[in-house]
């Protein structure tokens, strides 16, 4: 009894008091300095750009894969108001992914993000969830606009208190350039007609870039590149182009490009062409046939590379048959014949090679010989099985199955491979 | 002319005018009594309550309403339908009838009648049927359980209700509550039968379904109980019910026990302050039974039970002989005071002795113990 009129005093008691209330859209209470709401980037108001270089860091460390930076060459660098050679081109933070763990910020080495400790942070209700992904500019536009005036990171505190309790030479301070001190040192020289940054060297002149220019070259992936890197891109190209020609297989135009442009040898080797001096690159390339391209002899099947391509698969086969001590097949012999192969006459084949021409039909079925009828039903099977199993190889290896093949598997009612059936 | 003529002079025409009076007055009164409980409860727990709606949240009542008129109105596949659709009804109904025969001031209510305080015990009982209709047409057994439940607390705690309430039409001589009210020109009931106040307030809360004997609605257990599967604008017709029956209790226990229009000022001041009177009056009631619901926790079943009739209803009757007793033989009123405040000192005393006790189980006073844990 008694505890219930002391029950009714206490709730009479806190009756009376004030409520704790903070009516909070209307009246916001201070947010504490270590405040965690979302990572933003910090602007640098000495040289008027983020801190950020997008060296990708922070994205590595993400451990919910929030973030993208893309680093690309300050434009800042050679004129000489800033000492960072590369800048962040680009930054997405998705905030709907964001945990708010604040690796990103521990592990920066530029002191470019830290934790948004204001109420802005907070208050990020969209109706759509991709307006949550936020670009660069939103990213920075804290910092920027001064609302970020006391950027805090944990480790600066621990570095600070470690450094008093040793005795030891207290750390620099950190976000220095980011204060809102600096920002009204920037509003000063932008009064005094100075400039946005401070200007650190005197600006370079680029040597690489004018001379390209010069040379009349667009500019493409090519330009300013060192002699070093260019030679490594046509090493690279060339081993590529080696591989693809062992296999009987097209040069890719976009690799025929590289060798051009790298001024291979394989290049003529390839083409029976001069590298171009001023090589066109491949998108340029679709309005005009070139002659290297892989699709302007495609309908064409007796173009000179498409039978030198043939010749070398039928020798292929026919050292198979030999090496099994099997008699080559009439049809390869006919088709060594007609390629004009070394290996014919060393298999004793006694005929002329028919001359074939340019723009017939496909000399497999249009030829006939003194064997008989090439197009007899078997030898349009065996023909037909024999292209099937060699899609199916080049299935098996990876590689992708040449235009000429597929064709010839279906002139002769073949079905040609898919990955599917490749087991 | 006075209040209690009809108006116009054609009675039909009268009653529809009053009802019409009333229905919107208790609209209006239900609606800021829901805001009004939540600004109050808000600030027992140091919060605001509502302040978004309207200028600090004045208008928050008006979008509930709103709100629950426009939702969808569900009935349950297996419910008997007539049941329970007309069962808000029934339970709204003897509610709006007690209304009706309250002097609000002198002669100033929508009907005055001689036997109100016994029509207020008879439309009562009725309320009782709305619940179990709820609880029997849901068509759900939760439901169904919540009504049996409810019919039993309400009908436990009617008999106290009714007995306390005797106590004081027994030295009133009268059950016309105007004559009730006229009476206590020089002292409210109150004070002569204090004892017969504190049942009749701890019945009424049960009545009420109010904190601490809210257990037929308990939102955080049963979830409404026998109004479960109701929504829209029938449960809303249960919630009416109820807070037109907090409004209709607390003016009935004003007049009765706390002076009602007359105690401070007499007859003579006029309508309008009389009609105050009984508001401020009325108001300080419905404080008081906010206060108890921001306070107590809820009780057992068994142990509302057991409080009802192991305890209330045993001193009520004592009461009613102990009365009784002093009009037979025509003792003065003062020491009927004196007796009764003895009482209710020596009731606190013996719950007081009692809570010291270590608690059993079934032991009512035990809840509002600390249980101390010993070895």
């Amino acid at each position: 009894m008694f505890g219930i009129l002391k029950g009714l005093a206490t709730t009479f008691s806190t009756f009376t008091r004030k409520p704790v209330t903070i009516e909070y859209p209307d009246e916001k209470r201070d947010l504490p300095e270590r405040q965690r709401s979302f990572p933003v980037l910090t602007w640098d108001f000495d040289h008027d750009e983020p801190f950020c270089t997008g060296c990708n860091i922070c994205v590595r460390n993400c451990p919910v894969d929030c973030m993208t930076a893309v680093m690309q060459d300050n434009p800042k660098h050679p004129e000489g108001t800033s000492n960072r050679r590369k800048i962040a081109g680009k930054f997405w933070i998705d905030y709907a992914r964001c945990m708010r763990c604040n690796i990103c910020v521990e592990v920066c080495p530029f002191e470019a993000i830290v934790m948004d400790n204001n109420w802005s942070g907070h208050e990020h209700s969209v109706f759509d969830r991709r307006d949550l992904h936020k670009d660069i500019e939103d990213l920075l536009a804290s910092s920027k606009s001064g609302e970020l005036s006391r950027p805090f990171r944990p480790l600066d505190s621990i570095n600070l208190s470690e450094a008093v309790s040793t005795g030891e030479e207290t750390p620099e301070a950190t976000f220095v350039a980011a204060l809102p001190k600096a920002r009204e040192e920037q509003n000063q020289r932008i009064e005094q007609g100075l400039g946005a940054a401070i200007q650190e060297r005197e600006p370079e002149v680029q040597a690489t870039t004018s001379a390209s220019n010069e040379s009349g070259v667009a500019e493409d992936d090519f330009s300013g590149l060192s002699e070093r890197k260019l030679r490594a891109r046509r090493m690279k190209a060339e081993r590529e182009a080696k591989v693809l020609l062992e296999k009987n297989e097209v040069v890719g135009q976009e690799l025929l490009y590289v060798l051009g442009r790298t001024k291979s040898t394989l290049y003529k080797e390839i083409t029976g062409e001069d590298a171009p001096s001023i090589p066109v690159p491949p998108s340029a390339k679709a309005d005009s046939p070139s002659p290297i391209s892989p699709n302007s002899d495609a309908g064409d099947p007796n173009s000179p590379r498409k039978i030198r391509a043939k010749r070398m698969r039928a020798e292929r086969t026919a050292r198979e048959h030999i090496e099994k001590n099997e008699e080559v097949p009439a049809v390869l012999m006919t088709i060594l014949r007609d390629t004009e192969s070394p290996i014919y006459t060393e298999l004793g084949g006694t005929e002329t090679p028919q001359v074939l021409e340019t723009g017939t039909s496909n000399p497999d079925i249009a030829t006939e010989n003194a064997e008989g009828n090439v197009d007899s039903p078997r030898k349009l099977r065996a023909r037909r099985m024999r292209a099937e199993k060699e899609a199916q190889e080049l299935l098996n290896q990876g590689e992708p199955i040449p235009e000429e093949l597929v064709e010839r598997i279906k002139s002769l009612d073949g079905t040609v491979p898919t990955p599917e059936s490749a087991t | 002319m006075s209040f209690g003529d009809p108006f116009f002079g054609i009675s039909w025409l009268d009653i529809i005018i009053r009802t019409l009076i009333m229905v919107s007055a208790m609209t209006v009164v239900v609606i800021y009594l829901t805001y009004g409980e939540r600004k109050v409860v808000a600030r027992f727990q140091m919060r605001l309550g509502p302040t978004r709606t309207g200028p600090v949240g004045l208008l928050q009542g008006v979008a509930d309403a709103l709100k629950l008129v426009v939702k969808e109105d569900l009935r349950p596949r297996n419910a008997d339908r007539w049941v329970f659709e007309f069962a808000p009804y029934a339970t709204f109904v003897p509610v709006f009838l007690v209304l009706l025969t309250l002097p609000f001031a002198e002669d100033w209510g929508i009907r005055n009648l001689a036997l109100g305080m016994f029509f207020v015990f008879a439309v009562l009982g009725l309320n009782i049927v709305g619940v179990l209709m709820a609880g029997f047409g849901s068509g759900n057994k939760y439901a169904l359980l919540g009504g049996i439940r409810a019919a039993a607390q309400m009908i436990s705690y009617e008999i106290p209700l009714v007995v306390a309430l005797l106590t004081v039409a027994m030295l009133a001589g009268t059950l016309d509550l105007n004559q009730i009210a006229n009476l206590q020109g020089d002292r409210p009931f109150i004070l002569v039968q204090p004892l017969a106040f504190v049942i009749f307030f701890i019945a009424v809360l049960s009545e009420l379904h109010r904190a601490p004997f809210d257990i037929p609605v308990a939102e955080s257990e049963i979830v409404g109980g026998y109004f479960v599967e109701y929504s829209g604008i029938r449960w809303s017709m249960f919630q009416l019910a109820e807070y037109a029956a907090l409004w209709g209790f607390s003016i009935f226990g004003s007049v009765v026990f706390l002076g009602g229009w007359n105690f401070p000022f007499g007859s003579e001041v006029g309508v309008g302050l009389q009609l105050a009177l009984t508001l401020i009056k009325s108001t300080l009631m419905i404080f008081l039974i906010f206060w108890v619901r921001a306070t107590m926790p809820r009780l057992r079943m068994d142990q509302l039970m057991s409080f009802c009739w192991k305890v209330l209803i045993e001193i009520s009757f004592a009461l009613l002989l102990v009365t009784g007793f002093f009009l037979y033989y025509n003792w003065p009123q003062e020491i009927l005071a004196l007796v009764n405040w003895g009482g209710a000192l020596l009731l606190l005393i013996a719950i007081f002795i009692r809570t010291r006790r270590k608690s059993k189980a079934g032991d009512l006073v035990g809840t509002y113990k600390n249980i101390e844990v010993t070895e």
